[in-house]
């Protein structure tokens, strides 16, 4: 390996928390002192921020770096802006009106001659108040087509995460002390559904959810809080024969889950294809 | 823990001189080590970055008297081995925060900020975008605009396009990014301060 790629890759594992303590002071310190370091980091934390946003940085290291990027509004900002920029480019703003472009009229207008100036200044009035609403309009478009975006953006991410942790060949046991089970029995009219209050720190939620039928080949879940527009979907589950019994295993971050009362729909899909809605689920979380 | 130590302009003055005998040179390299510190402390995952840049600028205003005449090396080494002191003390405070941030759920991690910040933020970015010449701007969408394969094709063609290599044009793109982040910082300060 080349002395250009060690470097990269000891300045990513800097980046990701990877490096012990020595080793970390040493590439601070060459960050604050040498500017060709510094370029090097910098366009390091770029180039793992597109990562982090494409999907393609994951595993372990995808949580480092949610370790790292979720704590300071610093570098929370630079990954909005990451992402905004990569919104905008996905929605061709390459075409974004220029400041000399608007002005156009502000230097037609002098030219106009006087009787006709104040037939036109009536007009022009009209005009301008529709373009003035026009604008409001637009902007208030543009507005919520930002937040539509980043909402848009912030699900698809989610459920990545969600599909990435339940996927059935990269599943792989977890330590108990990071996992809560839960095993829940359908909603019916005697049951409440459980209660959970997950620990603090980082770990994971897994629930067993127990089908009254299991005739489907593979089934998805999706996880909705009462009150809110949020809604998940996790394909691709199986049946599984687990100490509880045969049931579905999903897995969600606790860091995911807010106070709150969560439903869960169970859907299977039967071997011609058709997707039906098997059981209907429920748990409330409490902090 | 934080010390309020005065920041008066001879402090800042003898800061200045001693970082570099060209007061507009000074300037620029106290910005960067300003930024730099920043950066220092937001991967150390200590909350209030930018407090503690300011502080560690602080205490070395408040020595540069004392030690100009003895202390040999760079300047920004001083900066760091003061900014060390303070990352192992934001170290001691820090399990309580981690605790608290990971306590939060996904909505309030990648919107942490309130909704006007977010606003402000995007039209920072639209306004900042507009500022870059139409080349650059141009290569800037060029650059984040396809994803896997798709991508790395298209680099390589705006590479050979440009005559340039690969590495090349990630220099170029990074030197856009800087110059709209500054854009940003700036354009953010001021929206705040309306």
């Amino acid at each position: 390996m080349s002395e250009a790629s060690n470097d990269k890759v000891r300045i990513r594992r800097f980046l990701l928390e990877d490096l012990d303590e020595e080793e970390r002071e040493r590439v601070e310190e060459l960050f604050l002192t040498d500017s060709d370091t510094r370029d090097l980091v910098l366009m390091a934390e770029d180039e793992l921020i597109e990562e982090y946003l494409e999907g393609s940085l994951q595993g372990v290291d995808r949580e480092k770096f949610r370790g790292v990027f979720v704590a300071t509004p610093q570098l929370r900002r630079k990954v909005r802006i990451a992402q905004s920029l990569r919104s905008l480019t996905k929605a061709d703003g390459s075409h974004l009106p220029t400041v000399a472009e608007s002005s156009t009229q502000d230097r037609i207008t002098p030219l106009l001659s006087k009787p006709f100036k104040s037939w036109t200044r009536r007009n022009l009035l009209v005009y301008a108040s529709a373009a003035a609403a026009i604008l409001v309009v637009l902007t208030v478009g543009v507005f919520w087509y930002a937040d539509y975006r980043r909402e848009q953006a912030r699900r698809l991410t989610v459920e990545r995460e969600l599909a990435e942790l339940n996927d059935p060949s990269r599943r792989s046991e977890l330590p108990s002390d990071q996992v809560l089970s839960v095993v829940l029995s359908p909603v019916s009219a005697r049951s409440t559904g459980s209660s959970i209050t997950p620990r603090a720190t980082d770990g994971i939620l897994e629930l067993l959810l127990l089908p009254e039928i299991a005739k489907a080949e593979t089934y998805s879940v999706l996880i909705q809080r009462a009150g809110s527009d949020d809604e998940f979907a996790v394909p691709n589950l199986r049946l599984e024969d687990l100490p509880a019994g045969k049931a579905i295993r999903v897995r969600i971050p606790t860091r995911l889950l807010n106070r709150g009362l969560y439903r869960l729909r169970l859907n299977g899909v039967t071997p011609d294809g058709r997707e039906v809605e098997i059981n209907e689920y429920s748990f409330e979380v409490f902090r | 823990m934080k010390t309020d130590l005065g920041f008066t302009k001879e402090k800042f003055d003898g800061l200045l001189a001693w970082l570099d005998s060209n007061r507009e040179v000074a300037g620029r390299k106290y910005e960067e080590i300003r930024s730099s510190l920043i950066k220092i402390f937001a991967w150390r995952k200590c909350g209030d970055a930018e407090g503690l840049a300011d502080e560690t600028i602080n205490i070395v205003a408040h020595k540069v008297a004392h030690i100009k005449d003895t202390y040999e090396g760079k300047p920004k080494i001083y900066f760091y081995g003061v900014a060390r002191k303070l990352i192992k003390e934001c170290n001691k405070s820090r399990t309580l925060t981690i605790a608290l941030e990971e306590a939060k759920s996904y909505d309030t991690w990648i919107d942490d900020e309130s909704k006007e910040d977010l606003e402000r933020e995007d039209v920072c970015l639209r306004h900042c975008l507009e500022q870059l010449s139409l080349p650059n701007r141009k290569l800037i969408f060029e650059y984040h605009e396809k994803e896997g394969q798709a991508k790395i094709d298209l680099r390589k063609e705006m590479a050979q396009r440009l005559g340039i290599d690969l590495n090349a044009l990630r220099v170029r793109m990074y030197r856009i990014r800087t110059t709209l982040g500054k854009c940003i910082d700036r354009c953010m300060k001021l929206q705040q301060e309306k």
